[in-house]
């Protein structure tokens, strides 16, 4: 008896319509309502039936397209950990007199100032501007244009002091002026052109986008021209 | 006439096959029973019922695998007359084949491990089952708990977060992060063939809430 009335119970739970399973006709019709998945289309044998299809048949069929295509759709797929990786690589670019351009890694970036009361320092090479007195500490600004005798243009209200810092030392580099970020591939930066006309190369990671030359800072501040306490 | 549980879930690796073959050997005990293979090529339960069946250990027990869900609805339908269970273990695909076997099943079965891997994919199967029920389709799902580790703190956290996310109820019944469970679908055994006190134990108090909810 009570065994019966569990048993009622139980029934009362699953309702008329779960007791009445199953309903082999209701399960097939119910499969296969699943909605369409995208049809493979080849091309040329299509024949637009449907607003998904419509939308693939505008779609470029030749093979350029295609390989264009192919390869966005790989640059989409990547693993998210690696697109990451590569939005972190972006660098700084600023101006040297009136046509070149460079970039700092941001990893050793700190920040960006105005040029105030910078003070020369007497018996210190023509590369290095001066000091300045930058929240109570004194820091030395390097003339970036003197270091790559870059012809020199008058200083403009664009001018900049970018202060960097590499494995403790920080230092403030006088630029002509900031252009802005840049995100960068590893793959874009093509090695330095071997040049006499050019000064410090061995200064230079590479070169971004044919024009900027991408400052190697460890190589740069570890110059012993520097050095300022020996 | 029989009744069907379905054994569904989209993502792969829940546990799926784990729990079919081992709940197809418990209610072989109690009656006869069938255990449909829908995940073929892949076909776990297809192969453990095949060393099963080499050692002779079948039983009560039939074991079959279909390719589309056109063949499974008729292998249900001519299995379900001359049995009194029919197990159905879905394929990791929110596909035809996982409709109509939640359509179909007197008792659907979400095995779900606590991890959020395996929430999110059960999200597509709550789908499928509102849209069942704007069909006027009911589907009576529970979730099944697996690889539970009763003792972590993250583990039921997650597991009441899901339960009310998901909007499921889940069976009380949960089965534990073991070995047991591994080795003896490896080995076309059940669960409760396998030398592991705490995993026959859990795994009979799920066999016999199974048998409660399907009014045996």
């Amino acid at each position: 008896m009570v065994k019966r009335k569990a048993k009622q119970n139980q029934d009362a739970v699953l309702g008329d319509a779960i007791l009445a399973k199953p309903d082999f006709e209701q399960a097939l019709a119910f499969a296969e309502s699943l909605a369409p998945t995208v049809p493979f289309v080849e091309p040329g044998v299509f024949e637009p039936v449907s607003a998904v299809q419509s939308a693939v048949a505008l779609m470029p069929q030749d093979a350029e397209s295609r390989r264009v295509l192919e390869e966005r759709a790989r640059a989409m797929a990547k693993p998210l950990s690696q697109k990451q990786h590569e939005l972190r690589d972006q660098y700084l670019r600023f101006r040297l007199g009136a046509v070149e351009r460079y970039g700092i890694p941001y990893a050793c970036l700190e920040e960006l100032l105005y040029v105030g009361n910078l003070a020369r320092v007497p018996c210190t090479p023509a590369f290095i501007s001066g000091v300045v007195n930058h929240r109570g500490e004194l820091l030395t600004i390097l003339d970036l244009r003197q270091f790559f005798r870059v012809p020199a243009v008058a200083m403009s209200d664009e001018a900049r002091i970018i202060v960097v810092r590499h494995e403790g030392m920080r230092t403030g580099l006088l630029v002509d002026g900031v252009d802005g970020n840049v995100a960068y591939q590893d793959a874009e930066v093509s090695p330095p052109l071997s040049s006499k006309g050019v000064s410090n190369l061995e200064y230079v990671l590479g070169i971004h986008d044919g024009r900027v030359a991408l400052l190697n800072m460890k190589a740069l501040l570890d110059d012993p021209a520097l050095q300022v306490h020996r | 006439m029989g009744r069907i549980i379905g054994i569904v879930q989209v993502k792969g690796g829940a546990g799926r096959s784990t729990l079919a073959t081992s709940l197809a050997a418990a209610l072989a005990r109690h009656g006869r029973t069938a255990l449909i293979d829908a995940d073929v090529p892949q076909g776990t339960s297809a192969s453990w019922g095949k060393l099963r069946e080499e050692a002779g250990r079948l039983g009560q027990l039939t074991v079959a695998g279909v390719a589309d869900y056109r063949a499974l609805v008729s292998k249900a339908r001519e299995l379900v007359a001359v049995n009194d269970f029919v197990v159905i273990d879905g394929p990791p695909r929110l596909a035809e084949v996982t409709r109509a076997i939640m359509v179909m099943s007197r008792l659907c079965l979400i095995p779900l491990g606590a991890s959020a891997a395996e929430v999110w994919a059960t999200a597509d199967l709550v789908k499928t089952i509102k849209e069942a029920s704007a069909r006027r389709l009911d589907i009576n799902a529970r979730i099944v708990w697996n690889r539970f580790r009763e003792h972590t703190r993250s583990a039921r956290e997650l597991g009441d977060a899901a339960e009310k996310q998901l909007g499921l109820t889940a069976l009380h019944s949960r089965l534990g992060y073991r070995v047991a469970y591994s080795e003896a679908l490896a080995r076309g055994l059940s669960v409760e063939e396998w030398p592991d006190r705490h995993a026959q134990e859990e795994f009979a108090a799920l066999v016999a809430e199974i048998k409660q909810q399907l009014g045996v």
